[in-house]
């Protein structure tokens, strides 16, 4: 099994459990924390016995965004092009978990800030435990929201709110997440329940699910022209597989699909 | 079919007898053009153009690389004189005489001759997770197989010289929406997308097509008044052919048209 310095790997059922694993500074990343994540998504999306992927962190926090102790980003001392810490490390990040073909699932507890927001509004499916206090904090530092936060916020929340959201700095709960549609469930055991939700997604056709990911992702994006077309282009692409074959025979047969990811 | 070593050719590509398929097969090397496998290349699209059944053409890489670029290996320590001596410029040359459609399926990436030789193509149709550059400038270079001329011709002068100076890449969208690829499909997708529109040709009067190509490249190649000229000629050349006999009345009597090639 492959091991990385600052997270936790471990395979349970089908799915790669990603752990981040820096609880004394509350998961706060330096670049080898974002390295590793990123490194981690491509072994579960390498390994063929890994359906779908669990991000998780250990500790009082899920992810409380960029590690400001890095020299890269503290500006107390002299100027930094923290665009380069963009480019070079949240983007690829943010963009590992979005390009991940196998499913990322979010089991968020105690707090997430910053970044570390924007890591969890990333991830496919996102479950959370009861009061996760979710944060923007960018404006507080004189900075704002990066690693595609203003993206997810702006359409999910709507302008106005958003922009109350991350300007004045005051925490949304798990709760209000739930209402705006951020995240699929409160619950007391988050890494349980996306065991338990990881467990369903695993006996799905696996070219099906990455189709639909990626289609889903393009429908946010493009017109409905645009996903019509691209519909027709992944339906016929799905059409031509096993895995349909396999589908279809199951379904007219009633008896449950063994999917293989062809 | 002749066996080659740096790339594989079907004759029949999906049990269509009107299509061919080279796939670049040096995946070990992200398929790096060397001059052997330029050399294949070359020799392959002629056994094409000369087989009677062939109508249209598609070159493809792999899921990663279409091709990354030249054997930088090969030539890092050349003298001009070991450049110019090599026959890597005719084999470009050669490409040229091709008659028949080349469509350049591309996935990964196309970079330096990579992207030369797509746009060397009659066009391109890209996976989504595309990328498209002539990074020559990087180590010390510049293009050197129509990568300032097509690139410019293709995208114009500002965003050729953009991405020829500073050598970065441009994704899928960006190279669709520049005009260098005329439609992008998602990645998984591509050989089935490409297969398709190559059958739409395929059922295309051949003369016509071999025309009409003809006439589209003299648009790069002359003045306006010329290049009308040239066109109005091979439009009155077309109808010479008892393909155009039929197309026209097939269209009149609204059925399909039966082409015969000549």
């Amino acid at each position: 099994m492959k091991t990385f310095e600052t997270v936790k790997y471990e395979i349970q059922d089908g799915t790669a459990v990603i752990t981040i694993n820096r609880p004394q500074v509350y998961n706060a990343l330096n670049v080898q924390g974002k390295l590793d994540i990123i490194a981690a998504i491509r072994e579960a999306n390498k390994d063929q016995a890994v359906r779908s992927i669990i991000l998780a962190a250990e500790g009082k926090a899920f992810c409380s965004g960029q590690d400001l102790n890095d020299r890269t980003v503290d500006a107390s001392k002299g100027p930094v092009d923290i665009g380069h810490t963009i480019e070079t490390e949240w983007n690829p990040l943010i963009t590992a978990i979005r390009t991940s073909e196998k499913l990322v699932i979010g089991a968020i507890q105690g707090v997430c800030a910053g970044a570390g927001l924007s890591i969890a509004l990333s991830c496919d499916l996102k479950i959370a435990a009861p009061g996760v206090r979710f944060i923007s904090g960018f404006s507080q530092i004189g900075l704002a929201p990066d690693a595609g936060m203003s993206f997810i916020l702006a359409r999910q929340m709507g302008y106005s709110k958003a922009l109350e959201f991350a300007l004045l700095g005051k925490p949304l709960l798990s709760e209000d997440m739930l209402k705006y549609d951020f995240i699929n469930q409160v619950v007391e055991n988050p890494l349980e329940a996306a065991l338990v939700l990881s467990h369903d997604i695993n006996q799905l056709a696996p070219l099906s699910v990455k189709m639909v990911k990626k289609n889903f992702q393009f429908a946010a994006e493009k017109t409905m022209d645009e996903v019509l077309l691209r519909e027709k282009y992944a339906q016929r692409y799905l059409g031509f597989s096993e895995d349909y074959k396999e589908g279809v025979g199951a379904f007219l047969e009633k008896r449950k699909p063994n999917f293989k990811g062809q | 079919m002749k066996a080659f070593e740096h790339i594989l050719v079907t004759k029949n590509y999906r049990n269509h007898q009107h299509v061919g398929l080279i796939q670049l097969n040096r995946p070990k090397v992200l398929n790096a053009i060397s001059t052997d496998l330029m050399k294949e290349l070359v020799e392959a699209l002629f056994i094409l153009e000369d087989d009677q059944d062939i109508r249209v053409i598609i070159l493809t890489g792999n899921d990663r690389a279409f091709a990354a670029g030249a054997d930088i290996g090969q030539m890092a320590e050349n003298s001009p004189i070991d450049q110019i001596s090599d026959n890597r410029q005719r084999l470009w040359k050669q490409m040229t005489l091709i008659n028949k459609p080349i469509i350049a399926a591309v996935n990964g990436f196309a970079l330096g001759s990579g992207c030369e030789l797509a746009m060397a193509c009659d066009f391109i149709i890209a996976g989504d997770t595309a990328r498209f550059g002539q990074p020559e400038i990087k180590i010390g270079t510049i293009p050197g197989a129509g990568g300032t001329q097509r690139l410019t011709r293709a995208i114009g002068k500002s965003k050729a010289m953009l991405a020829v100076l500073t050598g970065e890449m441009m994704d899928a969208y960006e190279a669709e929406k520049s005009g260098l690829v005329a439609k992008v499909v998602p990645a998984e997708t591509l050989m089935q997308e490409t297969f398709e529109i190559a059958k739409i040709i395929a059922n295309r009067a051949p003369v016509a097509v071999r025309l009409a190509k003809e006439a589209v490249n003299m648009a790069f190649e002359s003045s306006l008044k010329e290049g009308l000229e040239f066109e109005r000629r091979n439009f009155y050349l077309t109808f010479s052919s008892k393909d155009q006999k039929e197309g026209m009345k097939a269209f009149m009597e609204k059925r399909e048209p039966k082409y015969q090639g000549n």
